[in-house]
């Protein structure tokens, strides 16, 4: 009774909260800003990573942007996927920088939580 | 039976080619006289002078009556078992009619030396022996009452080893005594070298967490014999084993009693701290880096990625990798010499340490993940609870590598299982908190100053304990 007891309660621990994907931190590409300007129905999206780099005394950190257009965000975030090939990590992004009014709708898609919402015509500019 | 007219020829015989063994033949008032020893096993000044000297004295009427003409405190007239008090360092003297045997055996002792693994810094500091007696006098010296009860038994068949079962007769709970003594007289083995033969056979199986103590401190076997606890010596083996034992006794040290109950209460909650990083951390660094990102800040993560940054292994090989090269340094630095192991340390522990991060084979982070975890299990002197606490980080290391903080959380849910269904001779092992034991609570992992008049009932029948001033 108490093994059965035993497998049910681990069964439920491996059932109810979704694992996550594997990923090294190596291959985890950390989002800090993403931008999102939508043009005649065309999305461009540029992600900004930051990459820490060990030196002798602290930490380093260098900046790489990737920038897509697609005909939908998600479309767009895949073909960022697939030039970077490392899992992109945008749910610690501090801001978002768009020219869409409703951003809403944006932070449900893309699941993120910014501190900073920027509404601008020009994304580029407002990037750090 | 042997004849004792051919009882010389018969342990010839029986004791094939050794050179140790003398058969040396005296003419004692005209008659012969045989001595049969093992030269390596007797004391030959006290042979010389308390057995050859009075016999080579004695006239031939008084070779009748040996135990009453010789100084010896064991001189015992014999028919069997010659081989058995030949071992046992006594000398068989062979009369026209009868066979003595007479105690002389060599004190084969390293003295009474300072403690070596338990260390304390209040407390005395003498530490048992491989000498049966000594270790039996250092807890009667302590225990001054005739409800200590030392029996004995043999173990062994070839070894014939002495055992000790010590309790206090008016304390423990004589179903817990019995038991014990049925499960050694069930040992059929060869030899008992060491009391941790005992330990393996008598431990339960199926755990990895340890149930019986093994102690060189005279001190603590006599607070566990005042706690009701049995002890088990067992002879040329400096360890006595305390049984039962449960997980709380791990986080209690004998110097627990010798300093302030607030002290005390603060370095066992850092004991139980200790437990909690030893086996947890490298298993939750492992799912938080690899997995379950989400749940540490950015600022955190982006740290944890940058000691990553030229590491070529994923992060589960590193932390294995890491985890046996500091078993690889324990073990050599338990098996060297203290001049040699320090060296072993400095080598192992700094120049390679700093090589391997400057190296980029392991990231800074997991040096420090892998060291914590593992300096963490050394508080606990039981080496036992060490290697089950190793065990269990590895097997939640695995688990949370296949399935991040779900794995962490199964493997907590399997330990959890392990700690609360495992017994010890019938008490459940998280005795006193599960089962609640309210004699015992108030000194588990707090102690507070208030005297608990009561003994734990599980392992004695509520009699009434001495109260501090």
């Amino acid at each position: 009774m108490k093994k059965i007891l035993i497998i049910l309660i681990i069964v439920l621990e491996l059932s109810l909260i979704k694992i996550p994907k594997y990923t090294e931190l190596n291959n985890l590409a950390i989002i800090e800003e993403i931008a999102i300007q939508k043009n005649n129905n065309y999305y461009t999206i540029i992600l900004k990573e930051i990459i820490p780099k060990r030196k002798d005394q602290g930490i380093n950190y260098e900046y790489e942007y990737y920038q897509e257009t697609s005909t939908s965000i998600t479309k767009a975030i895949n073909k960022i996927k697939q030039k970077t090939k490392k899992k992109l990590y945008l749910q610690k992004a501090k801001s978002l920088i768009t020219n869409i009014t409703n951003s809403h709708e944006i932070i449900i898609e893309l699941d993120i939580n910014p501190s900073t919402i920027i509404h601008t015509n020009n994304i580029k500019e407002k990037m750090n | 039976m042997v004849n004792i007219m051919n009882l010389e020829k018969y342990l010839k015989n029986k004791l094939g080619p050794s050179k140790d063994y003398i058969f040396k033949k005296l003419i004692i008032s005209k008659q012969k006289v045989t001595l049969i020893f093992n030269e390596t096993l007797i004391d030959t000044t006290r042979t010389n002078d308390f057995i050859l000297r009075n016999l080579l004295n004695l006239s031939k009427k008084d070779l009748k009556y040996l135990e009453n003409k010789l100084p010896n405190i064991n001189v015992l007239k014999i028919n069997n078992n010659y081989i058995d008090y030949l071992t046992k360092g006594f000398i068989i003297i062979i009369t026209k009619k009868y066979t003595y045997a007479v105690e002389v055996r060599n004190v084969l002792d390293r003295g009474i030396q300072t403690i070596e693994s338990e260390l304390s810094i209040t407390g005395p500091k003498d530490s048992f022996t491989e000498t049966y007696n000594i270790n039996i006098s250092l807890i009667r010296k302590r225990i001054k009452s005739p409800n200590l009860y030392a029996e004995n038994i043999e173990l062994g068949r070839i070894t014939k080893t002495k055992i000790g079962i010590l309790y206090m007769n008016n304390i423990a709970k004589k179903e817990i005594v019995k038991q014990i003594k049925d499960n050694l007289e069930k040992i059929d083995i060869d030899g008992i070298i060491d009391s941790s033969y005992l330990k393996q056979t008598l431990e339960c199986k199926n755990n990895l967490f340890p149930t019986i103590s093994l102690t060189e401190r005279p001190d603590k076997a006599s607070m566990a014999l005042l706690e009701g606890k049995v002890i088990i010596i067992v002879d040329m083996s400096p360890y006595a084993l305390i049984l039962p034992s449960f997980l709380i006794d791990f986080f209690h040290t004998t110097d627990d009693y010798y300093q302030k109950s607030i002290n005390t209460s603060f370095i066992r909650i850092i004991r139980l701290f200790a437990f909690l990083v030893a086996v947890f951390t490298p298993a939750l660094y492992i799912s938080i880096t690899t997995r379950n990102y989400n749940l540490i800040p950015l600022d955190l993560l982006l740290t944890l990625k940058a000691g990553r940054t030229f590491v070529p292994f994923p992060a589960y090989i590193e932390a294995l990798f890491m985890l046996i090269c500091f078993e690889i340094l324990k073990e050599s630095d338990l098996r060297m010499s203290s001049t040699t192991g320090s060296a072993v340390s400095i080598l192992g522990g700094l120049i390679l340490g700093d090589a391997a991060v400057s190296a980029g084979i392991v990231s800074p982070i997991m040096i420090i993940v892998i060291a914590i975890s593992s300096i963490a299990s050394l508080t606990f002197s039981s080496i036992e609870l060490g290697n089950a606490l190793r065990n269990y980080k590895i097997i939640l290391l695995i688990l949370s590598t296949i399935f991040g903080i779900n794995g962490l959380l199964v493997g907590t849910t399997i330990l959890l299982y392990q700690l609360l269904t495992l017994k010890v001779f019938g008490i459940p092992y998280l005795n006193p908190i599960i089962p609640f034991e309210k004699n015992e609570i108030k000194d588990t992992i707090i102690k507070t100053n208030t005297n608990n008049p009561k003994r734990n009932s599980q392992l004695t029948h509520n009699i009434n304990r001495g109260k501090y001033l």
